[in-house]
């Protein structure tokens, strides 16, 4: 993927650099939010990741100005900001995520890949599959195998984004804004309990498990290699 | 403090001002009326008279009238009045006045009544008189005048100016008195006031203000002065708490993470071993920056900054989600968690904050409750007052740990071996605070209810 990094501070500009380009993708920095718009509005790239305190232009009015000139580039919003309703404003500036500092580099890259899937979605054709596990989104039912498995509503979700996302890395935070719309810090393994459920309904004794726990980074549900 | 740098003793002064301007206007008031009407009383005397020769005239023509004349002049002291009677050519005919000054002005004299002060020089004395003057012409041309001493008048003025000039000084130096001696007073009492201050700061807050007897505005000032030493000591003490916990609880997890760095770094190993040890102290840093947040959550909670941008939240349906995320949870540890969804409750807040709050109740419960245990969460509407409830069967809080338990970093003992940073309380207590809710915990016999109540 081509990414565009608009960030002021030249250490975390670097690492993010490194660990993107490590993760396989091509980035370009740019570390002021004039030529930053610049380089974004050429809209060659997949995804932005756009610093909300810049020097010359703040992050929100470069999104503001790309979307003004119809480029729908993906954009998450980095900040140092950290409030529930800097969040709000941010997204309602037209960013499409919103991470805030200090963040772990797994969610920033879990958060990137999810983008670019929301970008481009799937064909809608009713039915998400993943090696022999199909969901059918208009009858509810799953199977494995041809076999059904009886999931409970918020599983069903659960499963439904992890397919929609699948071979991505997925964040607890992700699953729990995004599965069950909340927005705060459990202390505890709360999201592991239901990923953990939900693995014993479609993984339990199967020779080729989907679902897999990333150490330090969430879940990802794969192609049995 | 020097008396006369008193905001009391100014305003005394700035009164005692005031009061003479006032007592200025006051008696010159006074002494301008009452020469007023003595003087008007004088005319009155004086037309009179001047009425009744005028008549004598009339009636008896002008030999009678000197003769008249003569006779009321030598009962002077009676008559207290100074006569002159001249005809048309200036001649005195009767009255012992000088006609210099009268001449003077008799072209201005006419058939009406004139009046006018002069000062003239008797007959027989040598000395001036003031005089009060009439001068009326009869219809023969001929012109009477008579003229009444009003040295006394002019005593009366002197007399009244310096009564006036008296009652000024006085009344001043009685005003400067009274705000010297009542600031004297105020000054004694804020001086107590001052030097309970003073030893409250030297003592870091710890001592109070000695509360004055009389309840009056100086009792009301010491005893808020006093409200707000014991929140500064125990802001004070709190943050000392705070940052000496806060440098106890993070040494040891960055020690930790420092030591098995440094100790992997002796000799060389081999890269899953390497891989290990970098996840871990992942692991560690992730807890800390947990730890971290929490603090930095609670603290603009407490600021109050997240005020802004509030929504209506439907608790019901808030804890009915919540719920249903840590069910699962509660199961796993074999704890039964009730919840039966209630009617719409509404309160005004921050959705995550109040999310949040929730969340760190239930993580509570479910962490202190041990196995077969019960959770019940309820959402009641009493009295116009939302409240949210947990309750469990866990071990409970003492009565005498309830508050000290809302403190960061507080942990009961007992619960010093499970996993736990001592924010979660904190947190809710912060956030109730910011929603101008209260938090209330009690005994469930066994274990802890504990409202938010709103």
């Amino acid at each position: 993927m081509h990414i565009l990094l608009i960030e002021d501070d030249k250490d975390a500009a670097a690492y993010l650099v490194k660990g993107l380009t490590e993760s396989g993708h091509l980035v370009d920095h740019e570390a002021n939010g004039k030529t930053g718009l610049g380089q974004a509005l050429t809209g060659s790239y997949d995804v932005l990741l756009v610093d909300r305190m810049l020097p010359e232009l703040d992050g929100l009015s470069i999104i503001a100005a790309i979307r003004a000139a119809k480029i729908n580039t993906p954009t998450l919003v980095l900040s140092a900001l950290g409030e529930v309703d800097d969040r709000v404003q941010g997204l309602k500036a037209g960013g499409d995520d919103y991470l805030t500092k200090p963040y772990a580099f797994s969610e920033l890259l879990a958060r990137v890949e999810a983008l670019t899937r929301r970008a481009h979605p799937e064909q809608q054709n009713n039915k998400l599959q993943l090696a022999d596990l199909e969901m059918d989104l208009l009858r509810h039912k799953v199977t494995r195998a041809g076999k059904t498995i009886a999931l409970q509503p918020r599983e069903f979700r659960l499963l439904e984004y992890l397919l929609r996302h699948t071979g991505q890395v997925v964040s607890r935070t992700m699953l729990l804004e995004q599965v069950w719309d909340v927005n705060f810090d459990p202390q505890t393994n709360v999201i592991d309990v239901h990923i953990s459920r939900l693995r014993n309904k479609i993984d339990k004794d199967q020779e080729h498990p989907l679902l897999h726990t990333i150490r330090g980074a969430g879940y990802s549900l794969r192609e049995p290699s | 403090m020097n008396l006369v740098n008193t905001t009391v003793f100014k305003l005394a002064l700035g009164f005692s001002a005031v009061f003479a301007i006032l007592a200025v206007v006051a008696f010159g008031a006074v002494y301008i009326i009452t020469l007023d009407e003595i003087g008007a009383q004088t005319d009155r005397e004086l037309e009179l008279e001047i009425n009744y020769l005028e008549s004598q005239f009339n009636e008896k023509g002008i030999e009678s009238l000197s003769t008249l004349i003569n006779q009321r002049e030598q009962h002077g002291q009676f008559f207290r009045y100074y006569y002159a009677l001249t005809d048309s050519d200036n001649q005195r005919l009767a009255g012992n006045l000088k006609l210099v000054d009268i001449i003077s002005q008799k072209n201005s004299v006419t058939q009406k009544i004139t009046f006018y002060d002069d000062t003239i020089w008797l007959n027989d004395h040598h000395e001036a008189n003031h005089l009060r003057l009439a001068a009326k012409k009869l219809p023969n041309n001929n012109v009477v005048i008579i003229g009444q001493a009003s040295n006394s008048l002019a005593e009366l003025r002197e007399h009244t100016f310096s009564a006036v000039l008296i009652a000024l000084v006085v009344t001043l130096f009685l005003a400067l008195f009274m705000g010297t001696y009542m600031g004297h007073q105020v000054m004694a009492r804020i001086n107590r006031i001052d030097q309970g201050l003073a030893t409250a700061i030297s003592s870091h807050f710890k001592k109070n203000l000695p509360v004055p007897k009389q309840a009056d505005e100086f009792q009301a000032l010491t005893l808020k002065l006093n409200t707000m030493l014991a929140q500064i000591e125990s802001l004070i003490s709190g943050m000392r708490q705070v940052t000496d916990n806060i440098a106890h609880d993070l040494r040891s997890p960055l020690t930790r993470m420092r030591n098995r760095l440094e100790v992997t770094l002796l000799k060389p190993r081999d890269d899953t071993e390497y891989r290990e040890v970098m996840a871990q102290a992942i692991e560690d840093c992730n807890e800390l920056l947990k730890t971290f947040n929490a603090l930095l959550s609670i603290a603009q909670a407490e600021s109050g900054v997240r005020r802004d941008n509030w929504q209506t939240i439907n608790l019901a349906s808030l804890v009915d989600e919540l719920t249903e995320l840590y069910q699962a949870v509660a199961e796993d540890k074999g704890l039964t968690l009730r919840w039966q969804k209630t009617a719409d409750v509404y309160i005004d807040g921050n959705p995550s904050l109040i999310a949040q709050a929730i969340s760190n109740l239930l993580e509570n419960a479910i962490k202190y409750t041990p196995e077969n245990g019960q959770i019940q969460i309820q959402v009641l509407h009493q009295n116009d007052q939302p409240i949210i409830r947990v309750c469990d069967t866990g071990p409970g809080i003492p009565a005498q740990d309830r508050t000290r338990v809302l403190e960061r970093f507080q942990r009961l003992d007992s619960a010093r071996s499970s996993k736990g940073n001592g924010l979660g309380l904190s947190l809710v207590n912060a956030v109730a605070k910011l929603h101008q809710a209260s938090l209330h915990l009690a005994d469930n016999h066994p274990g802890l209810i504990i409202d938010i109540r709103f």
